[in-house]
């Protein structure tokens, strides 16, 4: 689904020349999931904004579904991480604005997002505004206007990073859950090294920046909730913390 | 309910002061309300009414003309750093200079009737508005922009559904503030060169010692003034439910 080949992204502004990735490369199979960690600051934002298509100046390869990366494919949806919902949308609004923006018709329009709500326990919010949500809710909203596209790939920014635990590993289940009935490839980028070996069934590690792939680590046992429980749960944690860390340790035998 | 119940209060609070201010200072130039209202009452139907509308149609055509020139060239300005290099240095000259003294250049050029005054408060409300929504759409958050675009907007979608809703309520309050202003400019243009409007109402009213009649015709100008903070307050109330949950 996707390949990356040696990506780097250097932004030139009028006070410095930051290098954000200096060569990165992966691929991640349709279908599959893959989450990709790194400090803050090596790059993770901008590799998602590469592979959404928009931001077009870099280096090296990158190609999502059989075509070089390009603005405006219709499959890919991404989340950010804040500011994702328009604040003077309410709920339904915001859930149907890509299919109002790709010109669905009202009736089909409604449709689709009355049944998206209704399958994410939304469906009673759907006329508030954003500021009236809680931090999960919004991002559940955030996730609905993505789902409604019916994406091929799910491209998400730090969603559940300023959840509280309970509220996080909640969201976490339900999006296992949207990857098994869709279906779709789920890249997700965290700074959260248990969100990383929970829902990434591949985890690319970063370095700091520029950022640089220091592990490709498979993370086959990833995919059921029931997985954070699993004693080797915990010790892809503590790998990917020591590769985190810039130790280097040998991949735990699962 | 309770608005209109405060609006009332406060006239009340008004009219009381005025009573007791024209009963204690006992002058020919400051009549009771009651002799004022009779005015108003007796001339509504006739000149006054006709001298309030031609200087409402006045105030609205020139909202209406500064809101559609200043709010498209605001989003291209706030949108393109480049524009606004060049614009910025001729927009912060021109903008503090009162546009009062420019009256002696519209009226040869439009005459005496609406289109001077409407161009006055055209250009007034032009710079208050202009600024307000140029800012607003240049610090629209990036990462907003960025999940729209993703979500599939080209340019025209993107200002329909992100940078007008974001600026719109900085606009409608640049609007309210800015009226007072043009109010206030629209009475001395139309003292000073006009048939019609309130102004010329009020200013020949108070040359020719028609005490009466000048504060009737104040009363009509703080009618007006009243209309228009009524309906910016109401749009903005009615556009931007989202400001007040
Ligand atoms: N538009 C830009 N112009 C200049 N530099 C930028 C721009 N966007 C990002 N950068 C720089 O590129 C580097 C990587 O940024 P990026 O946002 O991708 O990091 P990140 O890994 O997502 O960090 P975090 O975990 O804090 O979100 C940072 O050093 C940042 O300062
Ligand atoms: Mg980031």
């Amino acid at each position: 689904m996707i390949a990356v080949e040696d990506l780097r992204v250097t932004f030139y502004t009028p006070a410095a020349t930051v290098a954000a990735l200096g060569g990165v490369s992966f691929r991640v199979a349709r279908g599959d999931t893959c989450a990709v960690i790194g400090p803050s600051g090596c790059g993770k934002s901008t590799l998602l904004y590469v592979l959404a298509g928009l931001l077009r100046n870099f280096q090296g390869r990158v190609v999502v579904a059989g075509e070089a990366v390009k603005p405006g494919r219709r499959r890919t949806a991404l989340i950010l991480q804040d500011y994702g919902l328009l604040p003077w949308k309410n709920v339904f609004a915001n859930a149907g604005l890509g299919l109002e923006l790709r010109g669905v018709p009202r009736a089909e329009r409604e449709a689709r997002v009355t049944r998206i709500l209704r399958e994410l326990g939304l469906y009673e919010l759907r006329r508030l505004f954003p500021g009236q949500l809680s931090g999960g809710q919004r991002q559940r909203v955030a996730i609905a206007r993505a789902l409604a596209l019916d994406p091929d790939l799910l491209l998400m920014d730090e969603p559940f990073s300023s959840l509280d635990a309970l509220t996080r590993e909640a969201l976490q289940d339900n999006l296992l859950e949207i990857w098994h009935r869709t279906g779709c490839t789920i890249v997700l980028v965290t700074h959260s090294i248990e969100e990383a070996a929970f829902l990434g069934r591949q985890v690319v590690v970063l370095s700091p920046r520029p950022g640089r792939v220091v592990a490709t680590h498979l993370n086959p046992g990833a995919g059921k909730s029931s997985w954070r429980q699993e004693p080797e749960f915990h010790c892809v944690c503590s790998f990917l913390r020591q590769q985190l860390a810039g130790g280097v340790a040998d991949a735990p035998d699962l | 309910m309770r608005r209109t119940f405060e609006t009332g209060a406060a006239v009340a609070a008004l009219l009381l002061l005025w009573e007791l201010l024209a009963v204690v200072l006992d002058l020919e130039a400051l009549p009771p309300p009651g002799t004022a209202f009779a005015v108003f009452g007796r001339d509504f139907l006739g000149p006054l009414g006709w001298h309030l509308l031609v200087s409402t149609y006045r105030v609205l055509a020139g909202i209406a003309l500064a809101v559609l020139t200043a709010v498209p060239l605001g989003f291209i300005l706030g949108r393109n750093p480049a524009a606004d290099r060049l614009a910025a240095p001729l927009i912060y000259l021109v903008y503090p200079v009162p546009k009062i003294v420019l009256l002696p250049v519209l009226i040869p050029l439009l005459g005496i009737g609406d289109a001077s005054k409407v161009l006055l408060i055209t250009l007034i409300l032009f710079f208050q508005i202009l600024l307000p929504v140029r800012d607003g759409a240049r610090y629209v958050p990036a990462a907003l922009v960025d999940s729209v675009v993703s979500l599939g907007a080209n340019t025209r979608a993107l200002y329909r559904h992100v940078i007008w809703p974001a600026v719109l309520p900085e606009m409608l309050t640049a609007l309210r503030v800015a009226s007072g202003t043009a109010i206030a400019v629209l009475f001395f243009a139309e003292t000073i060169s006009s048939q019609e409007g309130l102004g010329y109402y009020i200013f020949d009213a108070l040359s020719s010692w028609a005490y009466p009649e000048m504060y009737a015709g104040i009363i009509a100008m703080g009618l007006l003034g009243f209309l228009i903070y009524t309906v910016l307050d109401w749009l903005e109330r009615r556009l931007c439910t989202w400001k007040y949950l």
